[in-house]
């Protein structure tokens, strides 16, 4: 009943919004949707854990955890909306503001659905929803991002809805077919091996392209570069988790029936080579948004490989969810006002950032530190779990490969944004005034993903072990030790890829 | 029992997909897309009938939930053969295309590979362990056979509408292999699929609308100014 209503109020607030006739109010109702979603949320997770009661939908550990997430950022970013707006003011913002609220109720039906079905069409529309936002500029440009993004999208979860249906088949040869995945999870042992595997191939791409993983990625640069810094933070902090979220509920059935060790090396060699792909790129590029795109691939890459490792590897993957979201809502927003600044997203014709607008230059350069793992920030935690967890698990050469490509992006994406934050502000120009409306949600943010790098809420990892514990760990029971054992061996004597 | 209907219905089905990779004629596209949407909305009180012997199908069921089923069914052959061709049909008039579509490898070979999808798909279901019952009829090849000719159109075709087009036609393949599930994924949710590929299209119509107001005759070979 609480799942139905989190996403009915955002799909309410869409539709109050498109009603509203004046632009500049507009954004304001969309921070009070925002605003009633976070605290009907926040009464939601505060409920105690029930058996599930709707046939649908239903808020279990991981839903708690990914809805409090995408609650908070939402709500951050859309306290940055209206005074972002208001330097767009020649322009109707009615469909992106609605698009907004809708693209939440979206996601937030992901985060809830119980059936893996009705995870895919919330999937979908979150794309669908998010389309005409990337495509607000109504430029030339925009609108080949747009169109890249909605048929690469859509075609890439198309595979994932085939994925879900071989799921689905693999359950029909012992009994009743089913998609609910507390279902699927109690009855893994019993799912066909050769159906669920082909199943996770066909989810891993589908929802992988719309995670942004390398090489299925090539719309999210396009994406995240042309459409409003709003946007780009939502698909980059929000909409990819939406995706991977996808991937973890069927990771867990796959691991649950005892094919880890099949799946595994695959998502460890996607992974790795997500961030090699990354890395290369973001040593390559002077687009200050396309830059901060990559990073989102090579994250992306992050959370696949600490799927790929499994055991600890997998809350550590889905704590980064939190810190890299968070991180990238800074980037992208700060992004978004040195171009306001400056005219132009090529970090050539940037100089003197930190002079010429202070807030948003130190933003950008201490969130550059958090992003490539610098200690004192959220994602310094996760990365250090997922190594950790790689060494721990045997995958020393995969470890090794993660550290170097950590220190690639870290010297690309370093001499790059240094370079362009440091030296003297552009002669002719003053500090540009800075609106608190866009520096302080950004500060927000920034404040909190570095506290969260010190101190991790216990509810937090109590919902992530929730719903992770039972699947994965499992495996560490006696009964299944000799199971997880033979996942270990495979991964220290099979030929290791990445 | 079943397969006497649903073979020929599925043989048709993947004719279609024949007809689909071969012609050039965007109307006539339009049409047989539609028409293999209607196919396979039709097939799903048939198979309902066929595949749920214990609860004994149709005759069985209490009256709400036959007018549930009916009006579902209609629902979504409304969508797959009226709403979402009208709509094609619409953007051609507003967005004023050329009237037929070209491929990048040219017919014949898209062809060629179609059929050799299909074999490919036929001797692939037949190496996957398939449940009691369902190894006799064409349903999973089919599908798998309409997913791969969806695809082909998708990646062949140059303007923007023949790709719309192949990603319809792969969502009826999925929709195929849906048949196979009907306890799995109930028809509210198969009919939300069915909701979601139409918005798809609805949004995707209107970006064909700018695209050829942006570039003649709506040809995605000129979106290809974003890179590294």
């Amino acid at each position: 009943m609480l799942a139905s209503l989190l996403i009915l109020v955002p799909g309410v607030a869409a539709a109050a919004v498109f009603a509203v006739p004046s632009n500049r109010w507009r954004p304001w109702v969309v921070t009070c949707g925002a605003a009633c979603h976070t605290t009907l949320t926040c009464y939601a997770v505060s409920t105690p854990f029930a058996p599930p009661t709707l046939a649908w939908f239903h808020l279990d550990g991981l839903s708690r955890y990914f809805l409090v997430f995408i609650t908070v950022f939402f709500l951050i970013l859309t306290t940055y909306l209206p005074s972002y707006l208001a330097n767009n003011e020649h322009r109707s913002n009615r469909v992106l503001c609605a698009c907004l609220l809708a693209s939440l109720a979206a996601m937030t039906a992901v985060i809830v659905a119980r059936h893996l079905a009705v995870l895919w069409i919330a999937v979908e529309a979150t794309t669908l929803a998010t389309a005409p936002c990337i495509y607000f500029e109504h430029n030339p440009r925009a609108l080949e991002a747009t169109w890249k993004y909605l048929v690469l999208c859509s075609v890439g979860i198309a595979l994932a809805l085939l994925g879900t249906f071989f799921l689905a088949y693999s359950s029909l040869h012992h009994g009743q077919p089913t998609l609910l995945f507390d279902e699927l999870i109690a009855q893994a042992g019993e799912l066909s091996p050769e159906w669920l595997r082909l199943s996770f191939i066909f989810v891993l791409v589908g929802y992988g392209t719309k995670m942004g993983l390398a090489p299925m990625h090539t719309w999210l640069p396009d994406a995240h570069s042309e459409s409003p810094a709003v946007v780009s933070a939502l698909l980059s902090g929000a909409l990819l988790n939406c995706a991977f979220l996808g991937i973890v509920r069927v990771y867990l059935v796959v691991v649950a029936a005892g094919q880890g060790a099949m799946i595994q090396p695959l998502l460890v060699f996607i992974g790795l080579f997500s961030m090699a792909f990354a890395a290369v790129a973001i040593c390559r590029q002077r687009d200050i948004k396309r830059l901060v795109a990559y990073s989102s691939v090579e994250h992306m890459g992050m959370m696949a490989f600490g799927l790929g490792i499994g055991g600890a590897g997998v809350p550590a993957a889905l704590l980064h969810v939190m810190h890299n979201g968070l991180t990238k809502g800074v980037l992208f927003l700060a992004a978004g006002n040195i171009y306001h600044a400056y005219g132009t997203r090529s970090m050539d014709q940037m100089q003197g950032v930190l002079r010429r607008v202070p807030w948003s230059g130190w933003f950008f350069v201490v969130a550059f530190f958090v992003i490539t793992g610098a200690p004192g920030g959220g994602p310094f935690v996760s990365e250090i779990m997922l190594l950790s967890a790689a060494f721990e698990h045997g995958h020393l050469a995969a470890g090794c490969l993660f550290i170097g490509l950590l220190f690639l992006v870290f010297i690309g994406m370093g001499s790059t944004v240094l370079g362009c934050a440091l030296g003297p502000r552009p002669l002719a120009t003053s500090a540009e005034r800075e609106p608190w409306g866009e520096t302080l949600p950004i500060l927000a943010a920034l404040l909190l993903v570095i506290s969260l790098g010190f101190y991790t809420p216990p509810f937090v990892t109590d919902w992530i072990h929730h719903t992770v514990a039972a699947p994965t760990t499992g495996l560490l029971v006696p009964s299944a030790d000799a199971a997880w054992g033979t996942t270990v061996h495979s991964f220290t004597t099979t030929p290791r890829i990445g | 029992m079943i397969s006497n209907i649903v073979d020929p219905c599925m043989v048709l089905a993947l004719l279609l997909n024949f007809y689909l990779l071969g012609v050039s004629r965007l109307r006539m596209l339009i049409f047989v897309v539609a028409l293999q949407g209607v196919l396979l909305g039709l097939m799903y009180p048939i198979v309902h009938q066929g595949f749920l012997p214990e609860s004994g199908g149709l005759t069985t069921m209490s009256p709400l939930s036959l007018l549930r089923l009916a009006l579902l069914t209609a629902a979504i052959m409304g969508i797959k053969g009226l709403l979402i061709p009208k709509l094609l049909f619409k953007a051609i008039l507003l967005a004023d295309i050329r009237t037929t579509i070209s491929s990048v490898i040219g017919f014949v070979p898209t062809l060629l590979l179609g059929g050799i999808g299909t074999g490919a798909a036929l001797i692939f279901a037949q190496s996957l362990p398939l449940p009691e019952g369902h190894q006799h009829h064409l349903l999973i090849p089919a599908a798998f056979a309409t997913v791969l000719a969806g695809f082909l159109m998708l990646v062949t075709r140059r303007e923007a509408l023949g790709q719309v087009l192949g990603y319809i036609v792969m969502e009826n393949g999925i929709f195929i292999f849906g048949l196979l599930l009907i306890e799995a994924v109930p028809l509210l949710v198969e009919f939300g699929v069915v909701l979601d590929l139409f918005v798809g299209v609805f949004v995707m119509g209107i970006m064909v609308n700018h695209v050829s107001r942006a570039f003649p005759e709506a040809s995605t070979e000129h979106l290809t100014t974003l890179r590294e």
